[in-house]
């Protein structure tokens, strides 16, 4: 590059230069001016800001000492935290409240105070409030103080934002202990109140002074059948419900007007009685609620009472069913307290003693009703009755008119609920006419007994006065008849003769009728022949037959005895009587009399006598009247038939004497049969016993043979058992049927020997078990006392296999043994 | 665009090339200024543009290499010219102040000054992310400067573009010490 090119460059960058110099110092000028001016207005700027900021300083110094003696002086907790609730300011306030010094706030957590419930609410709160930027919020929480107390705190927060991001809190706390304790209670009281509504038995309507429902219960709904729940119910109106559900009761005017009655009364009211259209019947209570002399509404409370009311009316009517019955029964009552006292008189009773209820409350009854000789027993009774015994006795009553009234009282304690003696109830029966009676008869009896001596006194002479002349009459009629007589002096001592026999007839008859009602008749024990004895009769009664052409035939089974022991002369009157009988009742006929031998054990026979006519025959009804003394059937059968009607009766006796009975078959125009079965030893046998008592070597060892004793009386027992032992047998003792019983269950014997009056079992009874029930063989003699022939029968019936009587001889007795232990 | 990035630009030209070439890339670019600049100017940074693909044209050099090489150049500058930015400890310390701390206070500066950002994307001891961000597409530049910036606190280090994006508007820069 040449010189010139180089200095045309270094020119050209000169330029440049300049160019570029001039334009910079135009920009340095522009800039300096521009300074200039500013700085005039920074300079002007300054004062007026250090007036402002003066003026700033001394505004804010004054709010803030508001703000101080504000914050100090609030009654709330002023605190800040940051976000995450460390205290960076607090008030004094807080040292009050909680007993923390104000200071020890300072860098402490927030949650530290909170109780430890509320701990984790409060956490998610403010994480909240935070979370969704929320400038405010409220929230209530229990904090602990320092001496452990829980003070409730209602607290404001405000959010503190900087440069537009949440920085800290700002909280207003107060202490709202005093309201959260009072709405507790409150909400403790109402929701026990609501509770106990709720789950009581009987519907609950409560209403306040507007007639709305404020509270009711389930119980209520169901009662009236109402298709919802209660909670339906409340805040309804009541003004038209009565009117809307009145179609569910029985009356519903007579229910609709009670209301009204209620609520314009407004007093309480128990137990009005509802019946229900369904059948239920409710119970209702009213209550008006009044609060300080205001009236704030009602309570209406229905209960079901269906149940208990109709047992009420099933007690009612049981107990209206039982006075009436006790009123009408003529049964004088009284009711008696412990200090014997009446307490009630029932109507019967005033009727019986003639004194009225008044008269007779509060008064002792033995001392206004008694004779002093009554008291005696009466405090007995009472005294018995004390303690709890029921009894019944006869006493005289005094009435008021002074005459006496009999009764018989029933006392019975009663008892209150817990089962204590309350009192007694004394039942009096009137029995004075029973009394009156009761003396009658016993003056009847004693009269009728005096007669009935005086009677026999008159028949015992009778006896020997009558019988002397008629001796006499009789004797002297066979004298005449043996003289020459003509055809009509015949006739007429033939009359005599017929008219004192049967007069003599007569007077037996009565005779025996008056011995056997007397007891006085006797038996004898003579051994005779029966063909012999009957024969006799026939020969008596032969005429008769002839004339009322009657045919007598006579059976004698084989197996009967020729000799028979017993009272011949009684027997022989009973065949009389009936073969008499039916001869004079039987015309152009047949008269059979029959003997046989029924039952045949040892030597007692059991023997039936039978007499059948082909008579008239007797009506079934008239049996038993033919039986009875003076009776005859018809009335015309006396007149037609003769008789005193004393014959059979006196048969029927003398049998039973026997130890039988007459029996009789019979069917009208056909014929009747009488027959009669008496016990009788075979002749033979007691003759064989006579002969063999005297003839027999007493056995002195019986080897040992078991024999049961059954005797209840210690000196005969003692006494058979001594003599047994003896003739070495082994002899068990029991004192009773069952007893022995007893023993027999486990033993056997050869041989029972049983008394036949014992307790608890008499050897009947036991005999019978023994064959019938056990099916026990073993003999049995039996023991006693009664030498009766009518027991004698009814051992053998029982199953007895002999008898002995008591006392008896040690021959007899070893005979029996030796008899029935050797068989 | 401030007048001093025209000024040292002439002078880097002057320096390396001479004053004939400055002359000549004076002339060639017909610019508006007709290549007078005082650093306290503002000018179209369309004719800077022009200058450099000039001068990248006629030397046959790449632009981006001029771009590093007057990056490097004009640290220097700078690094006399503000020293109280210079105090920090280390290259990494002082990269990582440019957004922080050194363009806000060149903006109160010069308010309209349309400067790049170089945010932080990952910093190790030995590493450092550097995300360039800017419509002049300068990042060449950048990582002439952080060379200048290397040789200032005497620390050796590699530079590597990591990733271009928005045709090089955004460079991902990667700082290693060596």
């Amino acid at each position: 590059m040449s010189s010139t090119e180089e200095i045309i460059l270094l020119k050209k960058a000169w330029a440049r230069e300049k160019m570029a110099r001039a334009e910079a110092e135009k920009i340095l000028e522009e800039k300096s001016m521009e300074l200039y001016h500013t700085n005039n207005q920074l300079k002007e700027l300054n004062v007026n800001l250090e007036r402002e900021v003066e003026f700033r300083i001394q505004e804010a110094k004054q709010t803030e000492s508001l703000f101080q003696d504000l914050i100090g002086a609030a009654a709330d907790i002023i605190f800040k935290t940051d976000l995450s609730g460390n205290f960076t300011y607090i008030n004094s306030v807080a040292e009050k409240l909680s007993g923390f010094s104000q200071e020890s706030f300072i860098n402490k957590n927030f949650q530290t105070l909170i109780r430890a419930d509320y701990k984790e609410k409060l956490a998610s709160h403010f994480y909240n409030q935070v979370k969704n930027r929320a400038k405010e919020s409220y929230v209530e929480y229990p904090v602990i103080t320092s001496s452990g107390k829980t003070v409730w705190l209602g607290q404001s927060t405000n959010l503190i934002f900087e440069d537009g991001e949440p920085k800290e809190f700002f909280a207003l706390a107060r202490n709202i202990t005093k309201r959260i304790e009072t709405e507790q209670k409150l909400s403790f009281s109402t929701t026990r109140l609501e509770a106990i509504i709720t789950n009581l038995n009987s519907g609950i309507l409560v209403e306040d002074a507007n007639r709305r429902i404020s509270l009711s219960n389930q119980k209520f709904c169901d009662l009236f059948s109402l298709p919802f729940s209660y909670g339906n119910l409340i805040g309804e109106d009541c003004s038209n419900m009565a009117d809307e559900i009145k179609g569910l009761f029985k009356e519903s005017n007579k229910f609709l007007k009670r209301i009204s009655e209620l609520l314009s009364n407004r007093e309480s009211v128990f137990s009005d009685i509802i019946y229900l259209v369904d059948g239920k019947i409710l119970e209702r209570d009213y209550v008006p609620l009044f609060s300080m002399g205001e009236f704030i509404g009602q309570v209406w409370q229905y209960r079901d009472v269906t149940i208990q009311h109709q047992q009420d009316l099933i007690i009612k009517k049981s107990e209206e069913k039982y006075r009436g019955v006790i009123e009408n029964l003529e049964l004088g009552i009284l009711e008696v307290d412990k200090s014997d006292k009446i307490t009630k008189a029932y109507k019967q009773f005033t009727k019986l003693s003639g004194y009225s209820e008044e008269e007779l409350i509060g008064v002792n009854p033995s001392e206004l009703l008694l004779s002093d000789k009554f008291k005696a027993i009466m405090n007995q009774q009472v005294s018995k009755r004390m303690k709890g015994v029921s009894s019944a006795y006869e006493v005289p009553l005094k009435k008021k008119n002074g005459d006496v009234a009999w009764v018989i009282i029933s006392g019975a304690p009663f008892f209150n609920a817990n089962g204590e003696f309350e009192g007694t109830m004394g039942i009096h029966l009137d029995i004075t006419e029973r009394k009156q009676s009761e003396s009658d008869l016993i003056k009847a009896k004693l009269k009728a007994e005096e007669l009935i001596k005086i009677k026999e006194l008159f028949l015992a002479n009778m006896s020997h006065e009558i019988r002397t002349p008629m001796n006499a009459i009789i004797g002297m009629g066979e004298l005449i008849e043996k003289t020459s007589l003509n055809n009509d002096q015949r006739t007429y001592v033939e009359a005599i003769q017929s008219s004192s026999s049967h007069l003599l007839n007569m007077i037996n008859d009565i005779l025996d009728i008056s011995k056997m009602e007397s007891g006085k008749m006797e038996l004898d024990s003579i051994p005779f022949r029966v063909r012999e004895m009957i024969d006799r009769i026939i020969d008596m009664v032969k005429v008769k037959a002839e004339t009322n052409h009657v045919e007598i035939e006579l059976i004698i089974e084989k197996n009967l005895p020729d000799f028979l022991t017993g009272d011949r002369m009684k027997i022989s009157q009973v065949l009389i009587n009936l073969i008499g009988n039916a001869i004079k009742f039987t015309l152009n006929g047949k008269v059979t009399i029959s003997v046989k031998c029924v039952n045949f054990k040892g030597a007692l026979k059991e023997v039936k006598f039978s007499v059948k006519d082909q008579g008239i025959g007797i009506k079934k009804e008239d049996f038993e009247l033919i039986f009875e003394n003076f009776k005859q059937v018809g009335n015309s059968s006396s007149r037609f038939y003769g008789g005193t009607g004393l014959g059979l009766p006196i048969s029927s006796n003398i049998v039973k004497l026997l130890g039988g009975e007459i029996k009789l078959i019979s069917e009208i125009n056909e014929g009747s049969e009488f027959y009669f079965t008496i016990p009788l030893y075979s002749g033979k046998d007691v003759e064989n016993l006579k002969g063999e008592e005297e003839k027999h070597t007493l056995i002195t060892d019986f080897k040992g043979a078991k024999v049961l004793l059954v005797e209840d009386n210690p000196v005969n027992s003692l006494l058979a058992t001594t003599v047994l032992k003896k003739w070495k047998c082994k002899v068990t003792a029991e004192v009773n049927g069952v007893d022995a019983l007893k023993v027999l269950n486990e033993h056997d014997f050869d041989l029972i020997l049983m008394d036949l009056q014992m307790p608890i079992m008499g050897g009947l009874e036991a005999t019978r078990i023994i064959r019938e029930e056990r099916n026990i063989n073993t003999p049995i003699i039996a023991l006693t006392a009664n030498a009766i022939k009518g027991d004698m029968d009814m051992c053998l019936r029982a199953g007895m296999n002999d008898y002995m009587s008591k006392p008896f001889k040690q021959v007899t007795f070893n005979l029996k043994l030796s008899r029935w232990l050797n068989s | 665009m401030k007048g001093i990035v025209f000024t040292e630009f002439m002078g880097l030209i002057n320096d390396r090339y001479g004053l004939e070439v400055v002359q000549r890339i004076i002339d060639e670019c017909d610019l508006d200024t007709e290549g007078a600049y005082t650093a306290v100017g503002t000018y179209s940074h369309k004719e800077f543009f022009k200058l450099l693909n000039k001068i990248s044209e006629i030397e046959d050099i790449p632009v981006d290499e001029v771009l590093e090489d007057y990056g490097e150049y004009f640290f220097k500058t700078l690094s006399t010219s503000y020293p109280h930015f210079m105090d920090k400890e280390d290259l990494f310390d002082f990269l990582m102040s440019i957004d922080n701390y050194i363009h806000p206070n060149v903006l109160k500066l010069y308010p309209k000054a349309e400067l790049p950002k170089f945010d932080v994307e990952e910093s190790t001891d030995e590493t450092l992310m550097l995300r360039y961000n800017s419509t002049r597409k300068m990042a060449h530049f950048g990582m002439g400067l952080i060379t200048g910036a290397s040789h200032y606190f005497g620390q050796k280090v590699k530079i590597n573009k990591e990733a271009v994006s928005k045709n090089g508007e955004i460079v991902l820069l990667k700082i290693s010490k060596v």
